[in-house]
């Protein structure tokens, strides 16, 4: 029988050994933080591109050097926006259904069912919006829709998409409201939807913001499905939802097959990469905050 | 008194019937949820069914003159797909193993914890950005299988940890305890305890990161390419040349890639191709759902009888 | 070492197998849940700590192989003595003193593998077995000391999850005392379990005890301290109040606490 390795030693084997797993994934993502943010200051710092011009210039033509990204900033704003307003109702909505209407229904039937949108991948939700959705615009709004291509569309398409998003994280919220809380309501005499209103959505609220800033996570990050409805235009403002406009990333996909690396447009890329990386880390800032408020809330 | 009486009839009659209504209200949202999970996936599989049914699809390149089919994008999103799961699961077990039983409680921990966080909420599109400049150029890949697969892993790292994480806290306190309580360490509590008491929920776990590390494009576009590859399946071993099948130094184009790529530039009959291609990748991806499910299903059993 | 022979022979006079001074157990930095408790235990010895729920006697139990260390925020203040030697130092080591200070738990926690291999599951991870017939032997002679052999030797290599509650508690004990133990503590071992099965896991308490082990049990049942220990200590609310031969605890109390308690006017 070999030597077995002393007790001490082996604890710190495993400990080095998983320990170098997460320094490895730490690792990495401080170098592509490290990375995004290099490239995409170079922009300003290198290239000389005025940072606030940038941010809020409204024209983004490359072959006139003119990065303005607030066309796409506008567009991935109002896309998220729009998307979560579509969403939210429907998402908590189905959530208080089969939370407290039908919880048999909801475990057996409803989360496999929801939990398949989430399987289908993005490029299929795009073909859909592509061939789909913007035929249906184009049917509903005649000529001023275009090719139907615009943001409405894309906002369509993301909130099917942050629908199981939004759906799934609101039933875990809506589950982890103590069941006393309605016993104690329904105690009072109040109906279920008195109880559902004043007690459950309140004392569920951080928790069910948490799944509305996810959700708008998902979409404000979500790329090619946007890039392939939303129309692709990146030189000036849209002027209404059924304009075709574009989105952070559907320009960053766009253009970066087409950039040298190295010039000031590969450069500029960079900077909306960075946009998008700092957005997240800001949503994640809000996840944290409206968790610890909760916490305070809660005792 | 008569008139509260009344009043008080009428308020229990309004919320009686305020409660009916908004039942129905959500009733009906939850029908027209299902009513559109139903419509999307019946839509997709009509539309595209005929053309991934037509003959030669799922076996011919798509470089063929007659009948131009989807081999190869299949080859390769299977093949990027396990050499995926070949550096994301050991990295994923090792980083979850750490945060539940060995992560000291300190900074440290909480960085890495923020870490994985930051990571999970990156679109995939930085991702594959990222991997485009540090594994493409600055470690000297090239536009490469490898080079996808890691973007691929940093998408599916924090999925999986999360999974696993959540598997291990849920086996009883009890056992890990009466482990440690015989002398033994955390790391053989780990591999001989928990990790095969956890092991059905980390398998449906890893099913289900694989069904969507399969539809991911975002991240490959600008890591492992999107010109359709050109494969010699006759001479498998010949390991450096670029038509090797497996060779992970060779571009690919996996199946979500390539529609992306025909959308973005469509060619005569391309819609009829990505249709058939959609819906390949759509029955794929359940495929992966309902064998997460089976799966978890059957291991859990199996622990359970034995 | 301590670790192949298990002391069989009665503690010199002078010197318990095992005893604390002062140990005060805090959680969270503020909270303390244990307050200087000072008590000794020998060898072939049952000695039984009861108290109402929250009053420190779990913790106490803990404090004893150690497990407190595996609690984060949890520190522990004063001595435990164990053959003379304070083990309640952080260069101690964790895995050589929990194979001679075992521990079974409140539920039955028999893990996902066979019976055999439950029991033989840690000596083999201490390298304790080198051959086959040192394994069946090991088997043989844990199972039978937790009065469990009978039932099931004609099924070692079926899960240990397809016995009943009580046999799974008492393979748990088996699985301890294939580590060799000097020391075994029970934290409530029949909570959760039938009348029956108690009665039997109390037997096999008793039995162990004769083989010259020293046993701590953590009990809320005042019969069952009654039956099984030879001493008891009376805890509240994280004090050690008052501790004596097991008879004179239960017939003639002395701290208004313990009389309170037992008359059951409080726990």
């Amino acid at each position: 029988m070999a030597k077995l390795m002393p007790k001490r030693q082996l604890e710190n084997v495993g400990l080095g050994i998983t320990g170098l797993c997460v320094a490895l994934v730490a690792l990495v993502v401080v170098t592509l933080i490290v990375m995004v943010a290099q490239q995409g200051l170079t922009t300003f710092f290198v290239d000389g591109v005025n940072p606030v011009e940038f941010l809020t210039g409204q024209n983004w033509i490359p072959e006139q050097e003119r990065y303005g990204a607030l066309p796409m900033i506008v567009g991935s704003f109002a896309v998220t926006l729009l998307s979560t307003v579509f969403a939210l109702p429907v998402a908590v909505g189905s959530a208080i259904f089969v939370v407290e209407v039908a919880p048999g229904f909801g475990r057996r039937v409803f989360q496999p069912f929801i939990e398949l949108l989430v399987g289908i991948p993005s490029v299929v939700y795009g073909v859909l919006g592509l061939y789909v959705i913007n035929s249906l615009m184009r049917a509903a709004f005649g000529d001023p829709a275009g090719t139907g291509a615009g943001i409405l569309s894309g906002s369509i398409v993301l909130a099917v998409m942050i629908l199981p998003t939004i759906t799934t994280l609101s039933m875990d919220a809506l589950r982890a409201v103590p069941n006393q809380y309605r016993e104690g309501s329904y105690a009072l005499g109040c109906t279920r939807w008195q109880t559902v209103w004043h007690v459950v959505l309140k004392s569920a609220l951080p928790s069910l913001m948490t799944a509305v800033i996810l959700g708008m996570t998902r979409a404000f990050g979500e790329t090619l499905a946007v890039q392939m409805v939303i129309g692709g235009v990146e030189r000036s403002m849209p002027s209404g939802l059924l304009d075709p406009a574009s989105t952070l990333t559907a320009a960053l996909t766009a253009g970066l097959s087409n950039a040298t690396s190295g010039s000031v447009y590969y450069h500029a890329l960079w900077s909306l990469g960075l946009i998008l990386l700092v957005m997240s880390l800001v949503f994640i800032l809000i996840i944290h905050l409206i968790g610890k408020k909760g916490a305070k809330a809660n005792g | 008194m008569a008139s509260q009486v009344h009043s008080l009839d009428d308020h229990v009659s309004r919320i009686n019937r305020q409660d009916k209504v908004a039942t129905g209200v959500l009733t009906v949202i939850v029908g027209l949820v299902m009513l559109l999970v139903v419509a999307i996936i019946a839509y997709i599989l009509v539309r595209g069914g005929t053309r991934a049914l037509t003959p030669g699809f799922l076996t011919n390149p798509s470089a063929a003159e007659e009948a131009p089919g989807i081999v190869y994008q299949l080859w390769d999103s299977f093949y990027m797909l396990i050499v995926t799961l070949v550096i994301s699961v050991p990295i994923s077990l090792g980083a979850a193993i750490f945060l539940v039983e060995y992560a000291p409680d300190n900074w440290v921990t909480s960085a890495a914890k923020t870490a994985i966080e930051t990571l999970s909420s990156l679109p995939s599109i930085v991702v594959g950005m990222f991997g485009s400049l540090f594994f493409v150029v600055t470690l000297g890949w090239g536009i490469s299988i490898i080079a996808g697969a890691c973007a691929l892993t940093m998408f599916n790292i924090p999925i999986l940890v999360r999974t696993i994480q959540q598997a291990l806290e849920d086996v009883p306190r009890s056992q890990r305890d009466a482990a440690l309580a015989m002398g033994l360490t955390r790391w053989e509590t780990t591999i001989n305890v928990l990790l095969p008491a956890a092991m059905p929920a980390i398998v449906t776990g890893i099913v289900l990161s694989a069904g969507r590390v399969f539809g991911e494009a975002a991240a490959l576009i600008f890591t492992s390419g999107s010109a359709p590859a050109r494969l010699n399946f006759a001479n498998p071993f010949n390991f450096v040349s670029p038509t090797c099948p497996f060779n992970i130094f060779r571009p690919a184009c996996s199946l979500a890639v390539y529609i992306w790529r025909l959308t973005s530039e469509p060619t005569d009959g391309s819609v009829e191709i990505v249709w058939g291609t959609a819906t390949v990748l759509l029955v794929c991806v359940l495929l992966f759902n309902l064998l997460a499910r089976l799966l978890g299903k059957f291991l859990s059993r199996r622990l359970t009888a034995e | 070492m301590t670790d192949t022979t298990p002391a069989q022979a009665p503690a010199a006079a002078d010197e318990c197998l095992l005893a604390t001074k002062d140990v005060t157990v805090t959680y969270d930095l503020t909270h303390e849940a244990l307050h200087k408790t000072s008590l000794s235990f020998e060898s072939g010895q049952v000695t039984a700590l009861i108290g109402p729920s929250g009053c420190g006697k779990s913790t106490f139990l803990r404090c004893l192989n150690l497990m407190n260390r595996e609690i984060p925020k949890c520190s522990v203040g004063g001595q435990i003595l164990y053959h003379g030697h304070d083990i309640n130092t952080p260069k101690e080591n964790l895995f050589e003193l929990r194979k001679s200070i075992g521990m079974v738990f409140q539920q039955p926690t028999p893990f996902r593998k066979s019976i055999r291999e439950n029991i033989l599951f840690a000596p083999k991870k201490h390298g304790r077995v080198r051959s086959r017939s040192e394994e069946d032997e090991l088997v043989e002679t844990s199972l039978r000391q937790a009065a469990l052999w009978d039932e099931v030797k004609d099924k070692l290599k079926q899960s240990a999850h397809a016995l009943s509650g009580g046999q799974q508690q008492r393979l748990c004990i088996a699985r301890t005392l294939a580590m060799k133990p000097d020391v075994v503590l029970y934290d409530e071992p029949c909570s959760a379990l039938d009348p029956i099965s108690t009665f039997a896991i109390e037997e096999t308490i008793r039995s162990i005890a004769e083989s010259g082990i020293c046993e701590i049990i953590v009990t809320h049942n005042m019969e069952q301290a009654t039956r099984v220990s030879d001493r008891t200590a009376f805890f509240y609310v994280g004090d050690m109040v008052e501790t004596g031969a097991t008879q004179q605890i239960f017939s003639d109390p002395h701290d208004q606490r313990l009389v309170d308690y037992l008359t059951g006017r409080f726990g």
